[in-house]
């Protein structure tokens, strides 16, 4: 019989967070004697990023390039490009500016430079026997919920797996930009919703405890302020709880909101927004399920947080996403999945989640796309 | 919560716990494509039956016998450390194995950082050369920890201390790169360690993870685990002294121990630390006996800087929330259940440690030369208050006496 | 997409200058503060002979060094080679680290315990020369600025003289 002590965790990144630590990078790379690292940053980021991470090799004497501006809209191509690139410069490192997209660029460019494979190739990528470059990932406020993770989705080209564990995550005020509130509100919720999964997972072992309630203090912390501080906590707990995340199996509102988002019918975070408040109500209705019991040994464990401040936090956050995005368009949408997500629920097996959501995910995407009403 | 102005965390050991949690060894080697591993231990662990489970399991798991040895020496030293290097070197090993305490461990580590540092073709492997903070600049050979004591937390640290007999001092190594592959959490493996140190290695376990929650170097990464081991230490010490057998709290117990390893290696420790290295290498006391009867002492030493984090600890220590004091009282009287349970071998004065012919172990004329000592730990760097002279020799005499710091007479530095 | 192909490495020319300057004073009230202080002289008292040790920057920054001698005293060498490591060598890892530490707004064991710096060598005598460094922080600054980079401030007897003297030694190189 499992129980909650039974476990097998992994959390591979190294954090640096705070005062001046984006000039950590030239002794990380030092460190594990590498010296001609890519750069990946967003085209339409300003480029004092770029400048401020040259004047920290000042004393390292670091030549840093190539550096690649990615578009909005990154094509097969620009991938290509950028493996080419690596090959040609024969790079031995690689440093991401910013979060989302980009992160998962250098995860997939990472796999296929280290592994010599094309694009096309990469349903076959040996994911269990290569060594990646050292990734180094600066975040900043637009947290997708799988910068810090084994995880990568971009587009269609989806990877999981150890290997994909960015080495050094920066996170630094600098990286912080005004003016991106709705993109913090979003990656909140991101991130209150993998917190939820992870804190109510049937097995909350006691590690997977210890990095979400870090992760909790941290929104605590976002919440309560809007200086570029609550950005680096909110950054903060989104890594805590990518971690615990990336070692349970993704919850419903994760899993549907991903398949919702790449349908295009909503972004994550508004899917996510809209079904947590479902999802976490439905907890309280169930009497005598596991999730039920789970709940009690969150009680028992993480007794210091009580359930009710965190029902507080959580409709705080939804009440500062509420002001910069508006759900209602997909609400529509999505509240007719939240019969078919109580059903789900009621499964342990996760293969069985997975594939109820796959179905009823082609089904919803079908008939919008028909222009039917559900 | 407090967001420091500046955090560093880094933790990738690999976990695997559970009971029977060592069936999956065998696994575990083969995903890391190890072929001819070398076994580490001790020769008390060997004959306790333990390195004959792991050969089982192992040999269970269709890979062949790794090789072994056994003698090493309670106190990690620099000859060992060459001498098994030199072993591995020769026998073409791949990998390497720890099952054992702190001692074996820090072996594990050091042997580890010669086979992977040394070129290839070096004749004369020596570990001085890569001692000193973050000296070692590559990733090592895998190294799989088997801990057996649930409380030193070494399979979770970023640190190895080796001591150089020849030059009479201790090698410190710290480097990211230290931290094991991976480390596997068996009752299986605590079951054997007698109560009276279940109560000294727990105590030591609770020390960090109290240390680790109060001294400079927190952030809110390592407050999470301290917190967390806190509640598993405090829920299960107790009854693991009780009931030996109970596999349950065994484990509990040594994920208590392995969290607060994760929350030190990342926040350091401090005077209780500082003292206690000091008090066991001088007068050579069990390591968690030193923590376990320092640790009141430290606490209120640093009170006055640390007031509001021991109110937080109280609702873990106690059980409900409670003033600063409270929490230290709820220590002692923690430690003198100990002392109950194991029939007063779980002493609270360092007058009351006796050696193995049963006399004092430390002497009143050993304190001074203890605080001189202790003003060579590294560890004072992460205390809260500043450390002299005098404030150990005063620590030190309440600690011999077992009478409580009088808050007056501690000298406080600014805020 | 646009590549770049490499970025040269960046200059921060005043903060260069500044931990030059305060290095070499440093180096230099080190070498005075042993003629003055008597709690130095005997921190000096308790290293080895002929023992050397540097406070710099890493990779190839600022950095000033120090060496014990017996018919010397205590000397302040500059910058000297890095090919011969010193005998304990307390390196701050990058230049901002290097700012906080040495504008005196983060104190020692902070900066250890952020680990923006370490100590490669003997830790008993890393120990010492902190507690050096401590001291010596004390004479030079005034007490709302040392208090910042000290954990205990106490204040020396007659410290104005000692402080005026020191200066004086120190800018004379005597």
């Amino acid at each position: 019989m499992s129980s909650i002590l039974d476990y097998d965790f992994y959390a591979y990144p190294n954090i640096c967070s705070g005062l001046k630590a984006l000039d950590t990078i030239p002794r990380e790379l030092l460190s594990f004697q590498a010296s001609n690292p890519l750069i990946l940053k967003y085209q339409k980021d300003p480029s004092r990023l770029e400048r401020q991470l040259k004047a920290a090799c000042c004393t390292s004497q670091i030549v840093l390039g190539p550096i690649c501006r990615i578009p909005e809209n990154l094509s097969k191509d620009d991938i290509s490009t950028i493996v080419d690139t690596m090959k040609e410069s024969s790079v031995d490192s690689i440093i991401a500016m910013g979060s989302g997209t980009i992160q998962s660029v250098a995860k997939l460019v990472n796999s296929l430079y280290c592994c010599d494979f094309a694009l096309e190739e990469i349903e076959s990528l040996p994911c269990d026997s290569f060594t990646p470059l050292p990734h180094i990932a600066v975040l900043d406020e637009r947290i997708d919920g799988r910068e810090a993770t084994n995880r990568l989705l971009l587009d269609e080209y989806r990877l999981h797996h150890d290997s994909l564990y960015p080495e050094y995550i920066v996170i630094d005020e600098r990286m912080m930009a005004s003016g991106r509130d709705k993109e913090s509100a979003a990656s909140a919720i991101i991130s209150l919703t993998q917190t939820c999964e992870a804190y109510r997972d049937y097995l909350l072992t006691p590690v997977i405890a210890s990095w979400t309630k870090s992760s909790l203090h941290f929104l605590g912390e976002y919440q309560s302020m809007s200086t570029k501080q609550a950005k680096i906590a909110l950054i903060n707990a989104a890594v805590a709880t990518q971690i615990a995340h990336s070692n349970i199996p993704p919850g419903p509102v994760t899993t549907i909101s991903e398949m919702l988002a790449i349908s295009g019918f909503c972004s994550e975070a508004q899917a996510m927004a809209t079904l947590l408040p479902h999802f976490l109500s439905q907890l309280t209705f169930d009497k005598g399920s596991p999730l039920d019991e789970s709940f009690d040994e969150i009680a028992m464990i993480c007794s210091d947080v009580p359930w009710n401040d965190i029902q507080q936090m959580i409709s705080e956050l939804l009440k500062n996403y509420e002001r910069y995005i508006h759900c209602s368009k997909t609400s529509g949408i999505i509240t007719s999945l939240i019969r078919q997500t109580h059903r789900l629920m009621q499964h342990s097996n996760n293969t069985e989640i997975h594939t109820l959501i796959t179905d009823l995910v082609s089904h919803t995407t079908s008939q919008t796309v028909m222009g039917g009403e559900l | 919560m407090r967001l420091p102005p500046f955090s560093q965390f880094c933790s990738r050991t690999r976990i695997i716990s559970g009971e029977h949690a060592l069936e999956r060894l065998p696994g575990l080697l083969s995903s890391m494509s190890v072929k001819n591993p070398l076994l580490l231990t001790d020769k008390g662990l060997e004959a306790a039956g333990l390195l004959r489970l792991v050969i089982d399991h192992i040999e269970k798991g269709k890979l062949p016998a790794p090789l072994i040895f056994t003698d090493i020496p309670p106190d990690s030293d620099l000859q060992t450390v060459n001498e098994i290097a030199h072993l591995y070197r020769e026998k073409g090993c791949d990998s390497i194995i720890a099952l054992g305490g702190g001692s074996v461990i820090d072996t594990a580590k050091a042997v580890n950082i010669v086979v992977s540092c040394a070129e290839p073709d070096a004749q004369v492997l020596d570990l001085r050369d890569f001692s000193g903070a973050d000296v070692i600049t590559q990733r090592l050979l895998p190294l799989i920890v088997l801990p057996t004591t649930a409380g030193t937390g070494s399979e979770a640290t970023i640190v190895a201390v080796i001591k150089d007999h020849e030059n009479n001092r201790k090698m410190l190594f710290t480097s990211n790169f230290l931290q094991p592959t991976a480390t596997i959490l068996d009752p299986d493996l605590t079951l054997t360690l007698p109560p009276f140190l279940t109560a000294a290695v727990g105590m030591d376990a609770l020390t960090h993870a109290i240390e680790a929650y109060t001294c400079l170097g927190k952030n809110p990464l390592s407050d999470g685990m301290s917190l967390q081991a806190i509640r598993m230490i405090i829920d299960n010490l107790e009854y693991s002294v009780a009931h030996p057998e109970d596999r349950s709290s065994r484990l509990a117990l040594a994920i208590g121990a392995n969290l607060a390893g994760q929350a030190f290696s990342n926040s350091m420790v401090g005077i209780i630390h500082t003292v206690g290295h000091t008090v066991g290498s001088i007068c050579g006391v069990h390591h968690g006996l030193c923590m376990s009867i320092l640790l009141p002492y430290g606490l209120e030493y640093n009170l006055h800087k640390i007031e509001k984090e021991l109110k937080e600890l109280s609702l873990y220590l106690c059980g409900e929330q409670k003033e600063a004091i409270g929490t230290i009282a709820a220590i002692r009287s923690l430690n003198d259940r100990l002392k109950k349970a194991t029939a007063g071998r779980h002493v609270t004065r360092l007058h009351d440690v006796l050696d193995r012919d049963k006399r004092s172990a430390v002497r009143p004329d050993h304190l001074p030369i203890i605080a001189v000592e202790a003003l060579g730990d590294g560890s004072h760097f992460y205390n809260p208050e500043q450390i002299d002279y005098d404030d150990i020799l005063y620590l030190l005499n309440a600690a011999y006496w077992g009478y409580p710091l009088d808050r007056e007479l501690i000298q406080k530095g600014h805020e | 997409m646009k590549i770049r192909w490499r970025l040269s490495p960046g200059r921060k020319p005043f903060k260069s200058l500044y931990l030059h300057i305060i290095l070499w004073f440093l180096g230099r009230s080190i070498q005075a503060a042993v003629h003055i202080d008597p709690k130095i002289r005997q921190e000096f008292f308790n290293l080895p002979d002929d023992m050397t040790f540097s406070l710099g920057v890493e990779p190839q920054g600022p950095r000033m060094v120090i060496r014990k001698s017996t018919q010397t005293g205590v000397s302040y060498l500059g910058r000297a080679s890095r090919k011969t490591p010193a005998d304990l060598e307390i390196k701050i890892h990058d230049i901002e680290g290097a700012m906080l530490l040495l504008t005196f707004r983060e104190s020692t064991a902070i900066s250890a315990s952020h680990g923006r710096i370490s100590i490669v060598g003997n830790v008993a005598h890393g120990c010492t020369i902190v507690r050096i460094l401590d001291q010596l922080e004390i004479l030079l600054l005034p007490k709302c600025i040392a208090k910042r980079a000290v954990k205990r401030y106490s204040t020396p007897d007659r410290i104005g003289a000692m402080r005026t003297r020191l200066y004086v030694r120190t800018l004379i190189g005597y």
